[in-house]
């Protein structure tokens, strides 16, 4: 390019030099509108910056004595390293006053019979209709009332004086495990109810605390898609089989930390009169090994089994939730493709494993 | 503290601006006096052991100058050389010293001798830039082109935050006047206004084409020391990765340094002029770390070559070629080289340089081919794709972290371990594609400072126009999107030099 040109198609930037203040106030504004737009979209539009439900419901629920119950799209964990999702999930989506899932037990239900459900992603139902989670397909097969503790509160529940609990089931992802309990909760059968009873309806909303909480998430999820944007070592669509990159191990420790702290959780709640039951959610990496190719050890292979035979053995309930789904599994897809979570069918499989298995005494059969 | 982070831009930087102007109203002496303060407590954020080492280097430096201000010829002679010889002796121990330990083991152990202990010596970050710069100015003392300073104002000028750390390497007769200057103590808006774009830009560069490039590029090297040889395709994107990361991550830190100084009313010399531009090697180095080199040329290259011309007078052409081209040539690029790093892929870098030059040099004697004369647009894309792709081959040295890994590289580039493929990562052929037109259609920071002189400092703006502002928003846009990269700050390449 000629200098001539480059001269007459620049010197007009400097042009805009004539009146420096302006140049400043658009530069300085720019981003902050833009910001604010951001921000308009996030709270008109909320549910377009989140890919999982309890996220939504923790920065943005509306307090009331009422279900909210919300039409989402989730895509997944894994789906946060990329640009685009290969699979999401629309669903309704409810929650109560607690922040807790619907289930068939409500706050100030109070029955003897009643069993509290602990767990993660995969007992909230994240992927799921409210009607195909596991505790309401347990709560048709069981009829007895069942309430989903996952994500909120959990051990504190049974400190509520609005429940009533006679038994507490321990659910996990296969991948980590009921220590994960432990580890939240550190100090859970140190401390005393009186000191651990939280606040459990959910505050108003609109406040500065709710304000500041959104808008640090918005900023960060801004920053996470950017730097998905900028990262060169992945594609920007999210793979159809990436779950299987996820690959997890297990040593004998991991073994040994398992069974301590379902033992500790186990006389924990003992001493209160409430049973307890752990049942593990198996990976798709598991339960579809053969199918996926999915390399393994023996180890990780065999956790679910040799675990709920060490569970057994030193007097805890527990099943072979693998043996069960492996047999649902070789007659359709049991879990979300992308996914490691169980979709509707899979679920209504594990809640007839569990009517079949030894644990099914703890819902009066 | 870096510049590309949060606590700099939000709470260091306007609390140095606003007490800098604020004292600067008042008493000039005491803004310049904050500013290197602020300067030296930006340089103990990144390495508080380091700060001893800049105290006394400055301190000495400033005593030796004034030295050699006062002394007669004879002694003025000695105590620049001993004061030269201070500086490159603590650049030699803190740089080069485990260097020369290892390699002297290696010659130990040919000869079954006991080794060295290598000696747990911390490099003081920037300390190739603040030695280069002073023994400058001791020299510039030497030949009278210096008045006398006060103490403020040297340290401002060795310690001033935008360039202490990574450059440009800015020489005495640039800066100091301006500490003079009343106006860089008044609130300029127009000097604020071309620093915050020069910065954006600069920050720009760094975050959104840099460090993503890096991350492939640190892949496909990375995989070189875990034991897999990079194949034909991703061994050429990963040394185009690593090109662009590097002109982009250093000029985007030469930007910001240049717009931070601009705030203070200060002006620093461009470190480049889109190199990427360039059809020679010798027009390169032009347009390449210009200050190090304008550095070089007018300390080290000019006296080298007049010393080495004289001996080669009279002799054959050949025999004179040689000595007065070629020696020099390759010596002071070797310097070049092991300048950046104690490593001697830095010095086969500077050697690949050296060699590159010398056949530039014969090629200029060569009479024009009358083909090329017919085929003028053919005779300049040829010139600039062998340009660039000698310094891309010379980059896998400088980047590669031994001369054995470089030369898997070097295989992997002919094809030796296969031809490869994109993998899951296609994206970097955009990142490739927007560095090649940022470098090499859109303007640069220099072209935008000063369109029509050579003159970077002359610049007057033109009157009576309109003022579109569709600059200011992109210049806002791209804060934005810089904004959203400081979560994860990443240090410039050049600090390890």
């Amino acid at each position: 390019m000629s200098s001539e040109l480059e001269s007459s198609i620049y010197i007009f930037v400097f042009s805009v030099l004539m009146k420096p203040k302006r140049i400043l106030i658009i530069i300085f504004l720019t981003p902050c509108l833009l910001f604010a737009l951001l921000v308009c979209s996030y709270f008109a539009k909320p549910e377009y910056f989140y890919f999982r439900a309890w996220e939504f419901f923790d920065n943005l629920i509306i307090s009331g004595p009422y279900a909210n119950t919300q039409f989402l799209e989730e895509s997944g964990d894994s789906s946060r390293a990329y640009l685009s999702q290969a699979y999401t999930y629309k669903n309704n989506i409810s929650i109560n006053h607690y922040g807790n899932r619907v289930a068939c037990l409500e706050p100030g239900q109070l029955d003897h019979r009643s069993i509290l459900m602990l767990g993660d992603s995969q007992l909230f139902g994240s992927g799921l209709d409210d009607n195909d989670t596991l505790p309401i397909r347990l709560c048709e097969e069981f009829q007895i009332p069942i309430y989903n503790g996952s994500r909120l509160h959990e051990l504190n529940l049974t400190s509520s004086k609005e429940f009533n609990f006679s038994s507490v089931i321990f659910t996990a992802s296969e991948r980590l495990g009921i220590k994960r309990f432990c580890m939240a909760a550190p100090d859970f059968d140190k401390a005393s109810s009186a000191d651990t009873t939280p606040p459990y309806s959910l505050k108003k909303s609109f406040t500065l605390n709710f304000l500041i909480q959104n808008l640090n998430y918005l900023i960060g999820y801004l920053q996470s898609r950017f730097s998905v944007v900028t990262q060169l070592t992945l594609p920007w669509k999210a793979p159809v089989a990436d779950i299987i990159s996820f690959q997890h191990t297990k040593s004998d420790q991991d073994y040994q930390d398992e069974l301590k702290c379902a033992l500790r959780l186990n006389q924990h709640y003992s001493k209160k009169g409430i049973s307890t039951a752990f049942v593990y959610f198996p990976s798709q990496q598991t339960i579809l090994r053969e199918t996926l190719l999915v390399k393994s050890d023996v180890t990780t292979d065999e956790f679910i089994p040799r675990m709920v035979d060490i569970m057994n053995v030193s007097g805890l309930s527990s099943l072979d939730t693998k043996r069960c789904l492996l047999a649902a599994a070789k007659e359709g897809r049991v879990t979300q493709p992308h996914d490691t979570h169980l979709n509707g069918s899979g679920m209504r499989a594990m809640s007839q494993c569990i009517k079949e298995s030894k644990i099914a005494k703890l819902f009066g059969r | 503290m870096l510049f590309n982070s949060y606590e700099f831009i939000f709470t260091f930087l306007p609390i140095a601006l606003v007490v800098y102007y604020a004292l600067g109203r008042y008493h000039h002496e005491s803004a310049i006096l904050w500013l290197g303060l602020v300067s030296v407590f930006f340089y103990g954020y990144w390495s508080f052991y380091s700060l001893p080492v800049l105290g006394l280097s400055i301190v000495a430096n400033y005593f030796l100058g004034n030295e050699l201000q006062r002394r007669q010829e004879e002694v003025k002679k000695i105590i620049l050389i001993l004061s030269i010889a201070l500086n490159l002796l603590a650049l030699a121990y803190f740089k080069y010293v485990n260097f020369f330990i290892d390699n002297t083991n290696i010659l130990l152990s040919n000869i079954g001798a006991e080794p060295w202990r290598a000696l747990n010596v911390i490099l003081p970050i920037g300390i190739s830039f603040f030695t280069f710069t002073q023994i400058a100015y001791l020299l510039d003392i030497y030949l009278d082109r210096v008045k006398k300073v006060s103490f403020s104002n040297y340290m401002l000028f060795v310690t001033f935050f935008p360039h202490l750390i990574a450059g440009p390497i800015i020489h005495h007769k640039q800066v100091m006047p301006q500490f003079s200057n009343e106006g860089i103590f008044k609130v300029d808006l127009e000097k604020i206004a071309i620093g915050v774009i020069i910065f954006v830009i600069g920050m720009a560069k760094k975050l959104l084409i840099a460090d993503p490039l890096g991350s492939y590029a640190d892949q496909i090297f990375g995989g070189i020391s875990g034991g897999s040889a990079p194949m034909l395709l991703e061994s050429w994107l990963g040394s185009f990765a690593y090109t662009f990361q590097l002109y982009f991550d250093f000029s985007g830190y030469s930007d910001m340094a240049v717009g931070l100084s601009l705030l203070f009313g200060i002006i620093l010399p461009f470190n480049f002029n889109s190199p990427f531009k360039a059809r020679s090697i010798i027009d390169f180095w032009q347009r390449w770390h210009i200050s190090l080199t304008k550095y070089i040329g007018d300390y080290l290259y000019t006296p080298i070559t007049l010393f080495f011309m004289r001996l080669g007078q009279s002799r054959s052409e050949a025999l004179e070629l040689f000595i007065s081209l070629v020696t020099p040539t390759i010596l002071i690029f070797l310097i070049l080289g092991i300048w950046h790093g104690a490593n001697w892929t830095f010095v086969f870098f500077g050697g690949m340089h050296g060699v590159y030059v010398v056949v530039n040099h014969l090629w200029r004697r060569l009479p024009e081919q009358s083909f090329f004369k017919n085929f003028c647009i053919l005779k300049i894309v040829l010139a600039w794709i062998c340009t660039f792709l000698a310094v891309d081959i010379a980059f896998v040295m400088f980047r590669s972290t031994s001369i054995s890994e470089a030369f898997i590289f070097y295989k992997g580039m002919m094809g030796f371990y296969g031809e490869g493929s994109l993998g899951s990562s296609p994206s970097i052929l955009f990142f490739l594609a927007a560095g090649l037109l940022v470098s090499l259609v859109l303007p640069n920071t220099l072209s935008l400072m000063n369109s029509d002189s050579k003159e970077i400092f002359n610049y007057r703006p033109p009157s009576g126009r309109a003022a579109p502002a569709v600059f200011a928003v992109y210049i806002g846009l791209l804060a934005f999107l810089c904004l959203l990269s400081l979560n994860h700050p990443s240090t410039f390449l050049y600090f390890q030099f």
